[in-house]
This record gives C-alpha cells, structure tokens and sequence, in this order.
C-alpha cells in the first residue's frame, strides 16, 4: 500500500496533533481506517466487532501518540499495536465467529461469479483462520492487507527472512488443508 | 544444505514472479526430478494466485469516524458543535431571514395602527355615550339648598359611566376620582353646560380596566362653599350608593 510509505506525511500529521492542530487527527485517521478495518475484520470475521476493535485500536494508538518514537515507520508501529490489541481482545473477551457474515467482493462483474468468489473466499478464509497465530498472520497481511515482506516483517518485528518461510510453510499448510476438505 | 537454500530462494522467487531465465532453467531441471513435489507447489502456487487475485474488502461502517473521533476529542466535538451553533447564528442572520424580519416588523406595525385605531373609536364611542346604550345605569339625586345634582352611574361590560346635572348657578363638577387609582382611565370628559344657561351640567365619562371594586368620588365645587362629596361603589357589575349624600357644609 503506497500510502503506508509515506511516513514523512505521517510524521507530520503526528506533530500537529501533538500540538494539538484541530483536525489532524481526522486526517490521519482516513489515512488508516481502511487497512486497519480490513485487518480486524480479517482477524475476526465480524462486522460488528471489527468496528469496535477499529475504534478502540484508534483510541488506543492517541492515547499512545506521544510514546511513539518517530525513527520506526508509523505504520509499521500502529499495525502492532492494533494487531496485539486484537489478538488480546479475541483470545480475552470478543466471541470471534470466523467469516460469519458474507464477504462483499465489489471486484466481480456477474452474479454468478461473484456467488462463485464469495464461496471460495468465505472458504479459504475459514481454513486461514484454523492455522496457526504465525502463519495466520503472515497470509492476512501478505495477501489480504497487501503488506510488503518487509512491512511484515516490521509489524510482526521479526526477520524478513521469517516472513518468507512462515509464508512458504503457511501456503504449504493451507494447501494440505484445501486437499484434505 | 547450500543447494537446498538456494531451491528455497528459488521457490520464494517463483511464487514472486521474479525468476529471470537461468533460475526458471534450473527450477524447472528440480521439479522433473521432484514431480510430486512439483505438483504441491502448483496447488501453492494456484493458491497464491487466487489469494493475489481475489483480495475482498468490506465497506468500513459509516459512523465509525465520527464515533472515534467523538472518543478521543470531546472538546473538539464541542468546538464542532460551537461551530454549528455559529453556522445556525449566521443563518439566522442570512439574507432570507431579513425578509422574514421585515414581514415580521410589518405585521407588527399593522397590528399596533388595529389596536390604536380600535382604541380611537372606542374612546370616541366612549365620549359620544353610545356605548351606554346597554349598560345598567343607576340614578343619583343629590339635593341641597344651594343645587341639585342628578347624577347616573352607569356600568357596562368594563366601562363606568358617570353622568352629572348640577342644576345651580353655584356649582361646577370639578373633579373625579377613583380609588384604587391604580385602574387606568381610558376617557375622563367633563362637559360643561351652555355657558348662558343657569344650570351647569357636568358630563362624565369614565371607562374602566377592570371589573374589580370600585368607589369613586364626584368633587362639587360649590361657589362660595367647600367642595361637596357624593360617594359610590362598583363592584361585581353592581352600583350602589355608598353613602346618602351629605348635607353641604
């Protein structure tokens, strides 16, 4: 995602909430509403509470603002944080129902295919959701948050080269699932 | 081990797209040897693409911005919400609303020039004794050597009527009052009769606010002689005469 580069804009904006400029905050917060929304439904398969685990990672990430250290990547700092506090929110108190609800797919053009897309979509991604946190992670972010190797490897804060094998084992595991159903 | 990191960066590349001629060369000379794993790293490979290809999103909730936002900056919603206050002020102020001013000022101005010509008429219904045609009217006679005061009360919805007929050549009406005096006056009129005449006919008109108790006194001033005092109530739509009148001093 090109805007997750900019971290110059980000740092920017970040300054001026400090400051307390009126609005930034809105501004920052478009910036990131998408792919943070996107990854907690994803984590949670949830309408309802990825809306809540969006908020409050937002809530959480002002209230945090003034601990970040401006020489990692924003991005690669608030995708942590929301990450851990959804992890801990699943694992603690939100009943998490994997891909409950019908997934929109706004890309396919007939009714059919959409019908056809959807079905393997709810499909695969309640075989994702049995992996492993690790390699569960590392496919979210790869193929659906469209991360680089490296921007994973900066929000999970390991190696690169753990992103690349995790991927690899996690595309082998899932394909051993896919066989198997 | 070397050659198997290499299949490994090999196999990562693949996925990627990334082989340039020689490494497909040498990745397609390691699936020959390796056709069953070849066919695994297809359906990996399958499964990739359709990953790649087939990323779904979901529409973020409308109302999730302004519901973060309301969380983390109350007093920026405060300063929204004075904002909107302000754009409601300068609505008020806008354009369209000075006609509305101006319609509204006229409607006033209207009903002010109704009142104050009802009350015109009124007064002059009042003078011309009109007005008393239905009232309930209760005579007066006051009699003492020196004149003879025929006065009438007269009561009619609020309005007192108060007629006076001083027949002597001594005596003039000379003033009216009421108590409480708190109740206003619409009219007050003292007609005197013709100049050339004997008799001096005092006429009076008086309306009323309020249907409340009232005592009023009729001053007679007399020539030569202290002023001579005739007493009455209103109350309760009745007129009764206070007191017999008094012998003049």
């Amino acid at each position: 995602m090109v805007f997750m580069k900019e971290n110059r804009e980000d740092q920017l904006l970040i300054e001026k909430i400090l400051k307390g400029v009126s609005g930034a905050f809105g501004i920052l917060y478009e910036r990131y509403e998408h792919p943070i929304f996107q990854l907690m439904y994803r984590l949670c398969g949830n309408y309802e509470v990825a809306a809540d685990l969006t908020q409050e990672a937002f809530i959480k990430m002002y209230n945090n603002l003034a601990k970040y250290a401006p020489e990692y990547k924003f991005f690669s700092w608030f995708y942590r944080l929301a990450l851990n506090h959804a992890l801990n929110c699943i694992k603690k108190e939100k009943p998490c129902a994997v891909m409950a609800e019908e997934i929109h797919d706004e890309t396919v053009a007939s009714p059919e295919q959409q019908f056809i897309a959807t079905e393997q979509q709810n499909q695969l991604l309640k075989i994702i959701h049995t992996l492993d946190e690790k390699y569960r992670l590392v496919i979210l972010l790869f193929y659906y948050q469209e991360l680089t190797y490296t921007e994973i490897a900066s929000v999970l804060s390991v190696p690169e080269k753990r992103v690349k094998s995790r991927l690899f084992t996690a595309r082998k595991l899932l394909t051993e699932k896919l066989n198997r159903d | 081990m070397r050659a198997q990191n290499r299949m490994q960066k090999l196999l990562e590349k693949w996925f990627d797209d990334a082989l340039n001629s020689r490494e497909k060369a040498d990745l397609d000379r390691y699936f020959r040897r390796n056709p069953r794993q070849h066919k695994q790293w297809l359906q990996e490979k399958a499964l990739h693409n359709t990953l790649k290809n087939n990323a779904t999103t979901m529409p973020v909730p409308e109302r999730l911005k302004s519901r973060v936002l309301q969380a983390i900056d109350p007093y920026q919603y405060s300063r929204t919400a004075q904002k909107h206050t302000n754009s409601m002020r300068n609505f008020f102020v806008s354009p369209q609303w000075a006609y509305a001013y101006v319609f509204l000022a006229g409607l006033i101005a209207g009903f002010a020039v109704l009142y104050f010509s009802q009350k015109q008429s009124f007064d002059n219904e009042l003078l011309s004794g009109s007005m008393l045609k239905n009232s309930t009217c209760y005579p007066l006679v006051y009699h003492s050597s020196e004149a003879t005061v025929d006065a009438e009360v007269c009561y009619s919805n609020e309005v007192v009527s108060i007629r006076l007929e001083v027949n002597s050549e001594d005596a003039v009406v000379s003033r009216l009052e009421f108590n409480p005096a708190a109740f206003s006056v619409y009219a007050v009129k003292i007609l005197t009769g013709n100049e050339n005449s004997a008799a001096q006919t005092g006429y009076t008109q008086v309306s009323l606010e309020s249907k409340g108790p009232l005592s009023a006194v009729v001053f007679l001033k007399m020539k030569d002689h202290l002023s001579q005092e005739i007493l009455f109530t209103v109350a309760n739509d009745q007129v009764v005469l206070y007191a017999d009148p008094i012998e003049i001093q």
